[in-house]
């Protein structure tokens, strides 16, 4: 019988279970993701999506966001009736519970169930009751961050050795962040810190106020107190955010949004991520505030902390890797779906329970930050590394920034591009370059450069003059420039490791465990000392081939 | 006696050590070592072209199944139909528009551009699901803003604000809905 992995959250549940070694979360009702939503209609209690779908209809009969009141004495009151926190969320637990059963065909019983770390005792025995009313028992309560810490280290991003992770967890509606220490089979939660009223729909309602606000300015129409328009507007704010995570700009288009005076007024601009980004700073900046004073409780420097794991679909705004990548000089990590890294992490914890081989997750990630020479704003910096798409990033990917020309009527600009994890140009490799020519413009000016990195290692650069028709698209091959390097034919990491994989299978004893040990050196090298376990690993391949 | 017999035997010649090794012998240690670094260079860039090879055979053979897709007929799958659902939506508001306005052969030409997109639609497998006057179906549609009003039971589908989109029993994509309260209750907006 399996054993599932539960991520209880405060917006949305996930359930999952090892699949062929790996964990995968369970589509239920067509999605992974559950809306923690439960509606006490007339007819009988309705949970997850079709709740949240009927929640504005029925306000007064449906609960959300119901993980805050765990642990807490108070009821909750309904129409002719209250509810504790545990029952309701007991509901949801069901809900996952029949779901999984359903797109399974087995009994789900056995289950890890996450909580936040700063859950305290009455909290988490409240947890492990809504279990047991569900029909479940759990074999353990697992620390959020803990659960996710898990998973990034079936994928490689966490190392043997014993480390600091900073876990940054930012949600729809909750924001926490975690310092974990992490030694061999340990993983301490060493501090937290968080908001448990701060996440991603905090930013869409920033962005339906900036477009309700340049509908006012161009077509003098308010749109408050219009319910259907507002709706829209919400609906093309979170377009817009998820589109802006890619692009510099998206076109906002809502035709017939409204009607002033008798006529159809429409909305039709383009926001820019930099006015998105600049509407989010104040939040992002305070998640960051928090993440130090979790450091600090920890009794830590923020240099202390070796790896960032990201998680939470709000991690996917650039602004906020740019922000922590300027907050800890580490290696963030976003290789996991956000979404449900927790969930995926607590069936890997479930599978270690029973005993089963949890096989290492291959991700076709970026191994080097990739991007261009720039000038910086400060004093004159020659080697400055803009990067655009950042090492750890999943493949394939494209990625937009926006720079600026720094003289008035520049004839062109030199796209110099860089790969490498160093901050300035002089410790990274240049793998190509080209010259985009430019029409006069005053200083300032924007230059979109988009880069597209395919699984085949190529990069394809486009550079754009905005406002004008300038353009121009290079491909370069990566794997060429990394065979001067290592002066023998490239071979992506995730062959490497998959070869491994495979020759592990046949192998038993000390072989094996030698192999294991090659195979986490090459995942947590870098640089030169990757090279040299890449040869180590060429090697006993070698030996062990025949 | 003792010293006539040791003239006779000797347990174990007497070796004299030369001061280093002759010049031949380090020539040919260096030569080894040598070939043997070039022997493991070989070694380690066979087996890395060995892993290319690997790694070229799954793209190959990922590549062709992309291509198998893109040449069945389900390729439809991979259309994005984003901007001509939503077109469609805007399409019935203009259609409504045109009739509550009066302008009714206008909004019937328009409406007859609308069936022949939907026909399009169908013919691809999908279906746009707007069920005005109805209970909402919270499988397909969220209601996003309540209308009080009492020309029409409380709880039916008083506008479509995107319509759902199904193909066969999988919802493509959701829908929108405003709907009715009784005008005691007011209208909560979105």
């Amino acid at each position: 019988m399996s054993l599932f992995g539960i991520d209880l959250g405060t917006t949305n549940s996930v359930i999952a279970r090892m699949e062929g070694g790996t964990p995968r979360a369970l589509a239920i009702d067509g999605s992974a993701i559950v809306p923690s939503v439960v509606l006490y209609g007339e007819g009988g209690v309705i949970v997850g999506r079709e709740a949240r779908n009927l929640a504005l209809l029925h306000p007064e009969r449906t609960l959300v966001s119901v993980k805050r009141s765990m642990g807490r004495a108070a009821s909750l009151a309904l129409p002719g009736r209250t509810v504790r926190p545990e029952e309701v969320s007991a509901e949801i637990l069901k809900k996952l519970k029949d779901g999984a059963e359903l797109a399974t065909g087995e009994t789900v019983r056995d289950v890890v169930v996450t909580a936040p770390a700063y859950f305290d005792d009455a909290q988490r025995r409240a947890t492990l009751e809504a279990a047991q009313l569900a029909g479940l028992r759990v074999l353990r309560l697992l620390n959020e961050p803990t659960a996710a810490a898990m998973v990034y280290e079936q994928a490689g991003a966490v190392s043997d050795e014993p480390h600091l992770v900073l876990v940054y967890d930012l949600g729809g509606g909750t924001f926490d962040v975690s310092v974990l220490e992490m030694f061999g089979d340990v993983r301490e939660v060493k501090a937290t810190a968080g908001d448990t009223h701060l996440g991603g729909d905090d930013f869409d309602h920033l962005l339906v106020g900036r477009l309700r606000d340049e509908l006012l300015r161009r077509e003098g129409a308010d749109v408050r107190g219009d319910p259907v328009a507002e709706a829209r507007l919400l609906r093309l704010a979170e377009e817009s955010k998820i589109a802006l995570s890619a692009a510099i700009a998206v076109p906002v288009k809502a035709e017939f949004l409204t009607a002033k005076g008798g006529k159809a007024v429409h909305l039709d601009f383009v926001l820019r991520r930099a006015e998105f980004e600049d509407l989010i700073r104040p939040h992002i900046a305070r998640t960051m505030d928090m993440a130090l004073q979790a450091v600090t409780a920890a009794g830590l420097q923020a240099a202390d902390i070796q790896r960032v794991c990201l998680v939470g679909g709000s991690t996917r705004i650039p602004l906020v890797r740019q922000m922590l990548g300027e907050t800890f000089a580490a290696d963030v990590h976003e290789e996991i779906d956000a979404d449900l890294a927790v969930s995926l992490g607590a069936a890997v914890q479930a599978a270690v329970m029973q005993g089963e081989t949890v096989e290492r997750i291959l991700v076709d990630i970026a191994a080097h930050d990739l991007g261009v020479h720039v000038r910086s704003d400060g004093p004159w910096e020659p080697n400055d590394f803009a990067p655009i798409i950042h090492r750890n990033t999943v493949l394939p990917t494209r990625r937009e920034r926006e720079f600026y020309t720094v003289h008035d009527g520049q004839p062109a600009v030199d796209v110099l591009v860089f790969q490498g994890n160093a901050p300035t140009c002089a410790g990274n490799r240049r793998v190509g370059q080209f010259e985009f020519k430019l029409k006069p413009a005053p200083s300032g000016s924007a230059v979109q450069c988009a880069f597209e990195y395919d699984l085949d290692g190529l990069v394809r650069v486009s550079v754009a003059q905005i406002g004008t028709k300038q353009q121009k698209t290079v491909a370069l091959r990566l794997a060429d420039a990394t065979e001067a390097q290592v002066q023998a034919p490239a071979v992506p990491a995730g062959a490497v490791q998959r070869k491994a994989e495979a020759l592990r299978e046949r192998l038993s004893g000390p072989a094996r465990e030698r192999l294991d040990i090659l195979l986490a050196q090459f995942v947590g090298a870098e640089g030169e000392q990757r090279v040299q376990a890449e040869e180590a690993l060429l090697d006993y391949f070698v030996d062990h081939e025949a | 006696m003792l010293s006539y017999l040791s003239r006779l035997f000797q347990r174990k010649p007497a070796v004299v050590l030369p001061a280093g090794p002759p010049p031949w012998a380090t020539e040919l240690a260096d030569q080894i070592a040598n070939q043997t670094e070039v022997a493991q260079k070989l070694l380690r860039a066979q087996a890395r072209i060995a892993l290319q090879i690997d790694e070229l055979q799954s793209r190959l053979d990922a590549g062709l199944q992309d291509l198998r897709k893109t040449a069945a007929p389900a390729a439809v799958e991979t259309t994005d139909w984003t901007h001509l659902l939503d077109a469609l939506d805007r399409l019935d508001d203009v259609v409504q528009s045109a009739h509550a306005s009066g302008a009714a052969e206008f909004g019937l030409g328009l409406q007859h551009i609308a069936d022949r997109l939907h026909a399009q639609l169908r013919q691809d497998g999908l279906e746009r699901r707007a069920a005005l006057g109805r209970t909402p179906d919270a499988r397909l549609v969220r209601v996003v803003a309540t209308d009080a009003r009492d020309d029409v039971p409380a709880g039916t589908v008083t506008r479509v604000v995107r319509a759902a989109v199904t193909r066969g029993a999988v919802v493509v994509r959701e829908g929108e809905v405003v709907v009715s309260t009784a005008q005691t209750q007011g209208g909560s907006g979105a």
